[in-house]
């Protein structure tokens, strides 16, 4: 056994470093460090750099483009761009529509669809959850019903990811009404164009807008947009959901934000010191640091023994959970980390264009509407109770 | 990055496995136990003759010159099978600390006898005010007519109800708290054997009080350095939290399938316990603090094997993580049970008494975290 990266994966990461810190515009890197969205065209001008690098699809099999390398390098990879701030990967299009196209699309949509998928020509966004409909997806009522050559779509999605700055959605709709509600689901590619299609932002509790709610009125979609077969839908989201959850640990992203926690924490006074000197303080870190290694070993080990090629196991949900779990407390340790400086209410104490100081040390601004946001990671991509629900089941044959 | 077994490991494993089905059933450890051992001499001879005694003995002192992946193999099994020997204070500690500060006469007259079996070993250093604190040593060696005189009381000495050999720690320098002036001493029970008193612990395995009054050892019962064993007794208990904590892996995971099966099986209201979603929750947070503490005792297991310069900052978050989780799945266990859990002739009781000391042996979570939050970067 060996726990330690070895030379060449050491030598890789450090690769990569070398080449975020030379590549990645600061104002992006800014932008994602401050826990703010990166504009569109800050996300694509970081995916073309990949791109031109060859790095633009990690998780992706050579022969569409990716650069063939083993879990650790792609944990690697993934850890190191975050640390350093870089714009996420476009999950819906690149992690998860991608893959579904793969596997199950026609041979038009390949050629056609993804490798705009890659150079960002295309933003996704993912045309899920409804009104009623969240984590019973299944249950979901928007309908689509063929008229010619065309589906012709009526229904609303909510909590739709990057709506507003989204070319195309792709979009699970009831094509035919079964015993089991599973069986009449089909995902249709909708263009964010066509007429019938009406986006109206929803302003989280942080003040920023992120998700959407998305109308669909007689959309007219061409029948070439359905994925595989009509009816297909149930099994082609699960598979696309799966990957959903792979790296959603999300453990570079802790790592960061444990780092920058004791940056602020060696910044504030208190009557002893600062508050990284402070041994309550320092156990509750310390807690959490420890958590995260944990849930990093735990992926390694889970990683290993996916072996190359296979599909990612229940074991996603495992990481879902727990990465969820310190993603939310990481957040809330770093607003109590400055005190009651977090609770000016200030959403936009970060940007561009603003040029006063915002009230309290500047650090201190976002970090309740992080708090805020962050309560979501453990809701998106099925809830923590739903993922306990599949290991239960999946795992443990309960 | 690699978590495979060697060849060598597997065959370990699986040798380790047969010979504890065969012969340490939990009827076999239950008859055991009622009749009041906490060790069996014939049991300890098997595990001789299997050689894991000596498997981190060098070959010239007669073991097999393997290291702590190997112990580690053991030691999880002897987990699951609650198995009550001393094999963690003479194996571990006792074996470490003479191969890492023993003389050549030393090692040479108890080596040997430790890898073939003859000789069981305790480590007494816990004093009554110590708590955690491993430097806070009050009891006193001083030297006497070409040797030495102890006084003092050790407490709860893990092994020490049949240990032929001990390693008693006393102060021959400075006051309670240095870190400096502490020694270690052989001292083979038939010096001390009027001021043992013997006892058993919950998780069925035995202890002792150590009194020493008086006691006079000759100059050549020193071990290691005069007033210079500090750092030894450091890095023998965080072998010791390593290995419990692997050990907490293997009850942790025996627990984790007992209380499956019973959930699957117990019915009420005319259904499967498993089929009510507040017990799945439950049993879904026990199997991950299962898989992330098995994950945490590796990375202990390693920290002990290649000694890093971090070794005590991976040690204590290893043995916090594994503390707090052995106290989650112990509880929840008991809980998902029932009642049936909390009888003396079914298991579950058992490898819940198991975890409850593990979680507190060789520091507390409360200590591993303090140790660790003093020790972190940043």
């Amino acid at each position: 056994m060996n726990l330690s990266f070895s030379d060449e994966e050491l030598a890789f990461a450090e690769e990569v470093r070398n080449f975020v810190r030379a590549n990645l515009d600061p104002v992006t890197r800014a932008t994602v460090l401050n826990g703010k969205l990166p504009s569109r065209a800050q996300r694509t001008a970081w995916q073309q750099a990949l791109v031109a690098r060859g790095w633009g699809a990690p998780t992706w099999p050579v022969e569409y483009g990716g650069p063939g390398w083993s879990v650790v390098q792609r944990h690697l990879y993934d850890e190191v761009l975050t640390e350093e701030g870089a714009p996420g990967a476009p999950v819906f299009g690149m992690g998860m529509l991608a893959p579904v196209l793969m596997r199950f699309g026609s041979e038009e949509q390949k050629r056609t669809l993804i490798p705009r998928i890659l150079n960002m020509d295309d933003l996704w966004c993912q045309g899920f959850s409804e009104p009623e409909a969240g984590s019973d997806l299944a249950g979901l009522k928007t309908r689509a019903i063929l008229d010619g050559d065309d589906w012709v779509i009526n229904g609303q999605k909510i909590w739709t990811t990057l709506a507003h700055i989204a070319d195309k959605m792709f979009c699970l709709v009831r094509t035919s009404d079964e015993a089991k509600k599973q069986l009449g689901l089909s995902i249709l590619l909708v263009d964010m164009t066509t007429p019938g299609v009406e986006v109206r932002p929803i302003i989280l509790i942080d003040g920023e807008h992120e998700v959407n709610e998305v109308f669909l009125n007689d959309v007219r979609v061409p029948k070439a947009n359905l994925i595989g077969e009509a009816g297909q839908g149930w099994t082609h989201a699960k598979y696309l959901l799966s990957h959903e959850r792979t790296g959603i640990a999300r453990i570079g992203f802790s790592r960061r934000e444990i780092r920058r926690l004791k940056s602020i924490a060696s910044r504030e006074p208190t009557p002893n010191g600062t508050l990284l000197d402070d041994p309550a303080f320092r156990r509750r870190l310390a807690a959490l640091e420890i958590r995260l290694t944990g849930l990093e070993l735990t992926t390694l080990r889970m990683l290993a023994a996916l072996k190359g090629g296979a599909g990612p196991g229940n074991e996603a949900n495992l990481l879902k959970i727990k990465g969820s779990e310190i993603q939310q407390d990481i957040a809330e340790l770093m607003m109590d980390a400055v005190g009651d400086y977090a609770f000016a209410y200030d959403p936009h104490a970060w940007g561009e264009g603003r040029h006063d100081h915002p009230v309290g040390p500047p650090e201190a601004g976002p970090l309740a509407g992080v708090y805020f946001n962050q309560r979501k990671v453990s809701i998106y991509g099925g809830s923590n109770e739903i993922q306990r629900n599949i290991l239960a089941k999946a795992a443990l044959g309960l | 990055m690699d978590f495979t077994l060697t060849e060598t490991q597997t065959m370990l494993g699986d040798t380790v496995d047969r010979f504890l089905a065969d012969h340490f059933d939990f009827d076999t450890r239950h008859k055991q136990l009622s009749a009041g051992d906490t060790h069996s001499p014939r049991l300890w001879k098997d595990l001789a003759e299997l050689g894991l005694m000596g498997i981190a003995i060098d070959g010239a002192h007669g073991g097999s010159g393997m290291g702590f992946e190997e112990l580690a193999v053991v030691l999880e099994r002897f987990g699951g099978s609650l198995v009550t020997e001393p094999f963690v204070p003479t194996v571990v500690l006792v074996a470490g600390l003479l191969q890492s500060c023993g003389s050549v006469e030393q090692q040479q007259q108890w080596l040997p006898l430790i890898a073939n079996g003859s000789v069981r070993a305790a480590l007494a250093h816990g004093e009554r005010q110590a708590r955690d604190a491993l430097n806070w040593v009050t009891t006193t060696a001083v030297q006497t007519h070409g040797g030495w005189q102890l006084d003092g009381t050790k407490m709860v000495v893990l092994g020490g109800d049949v240990a032929d050999l001990f390693l008693v720690s006393a102060r021959t320098g400075g006051q309670a708290g240095d870190r400096d002036g502490i020694s270690l001493f052989a001292v083979p029970r038939e010096q001390v054997a009027a001021n043992v008193r013997n006892y058993t612990l919950y998780d069925g395995s035995g202890a002792c009080e150590l009194v020493l009054d008086g006691l006079i050892l000759p100059a050549d019962a020193l071990v290691g350095a005069q007033s210079d064993a500090i750092d030894a007794i450091e890095t023998a208990y965080d072998s010791g939290a390593a290995a419990i904590a692997v050990q907490a892996v293997g009850a942790m995971k025996r627990l984790r399938d007992l209380t499956l099966d019973y959930i699957k099986t117990r019915r009420q209201f005319g259904q499967p316990l498993g089929s009510f979603q507040v017990l799945q929750h439950r049993m879904v947070d026990l199997h991950m603090a299962v898989e992330i503490a098995e994950s945490m005792a590796l990375s202990a297991v390693i920290a002990i094997a290649t000694g890093p310069d971090d070794r005590m900052a991976k040690i204590s978050a290893a043995k916090a993580a594994v503390g707090q989780a052995a106290r989650e799945v112990g509880q929840s266990a008991v809980q998902l049970h029932g009642g049936i859990a909390l009888t003396d002739e079914y298991a579950a009781g058992h490898f819940f008494k198991k975890l409850t000391l593990a979680e507190r042996q060789f520091g507390r979570v409360e200590y591993h975290l303090d140790r660790y939050a003093r020790l972190m970067k940043g």
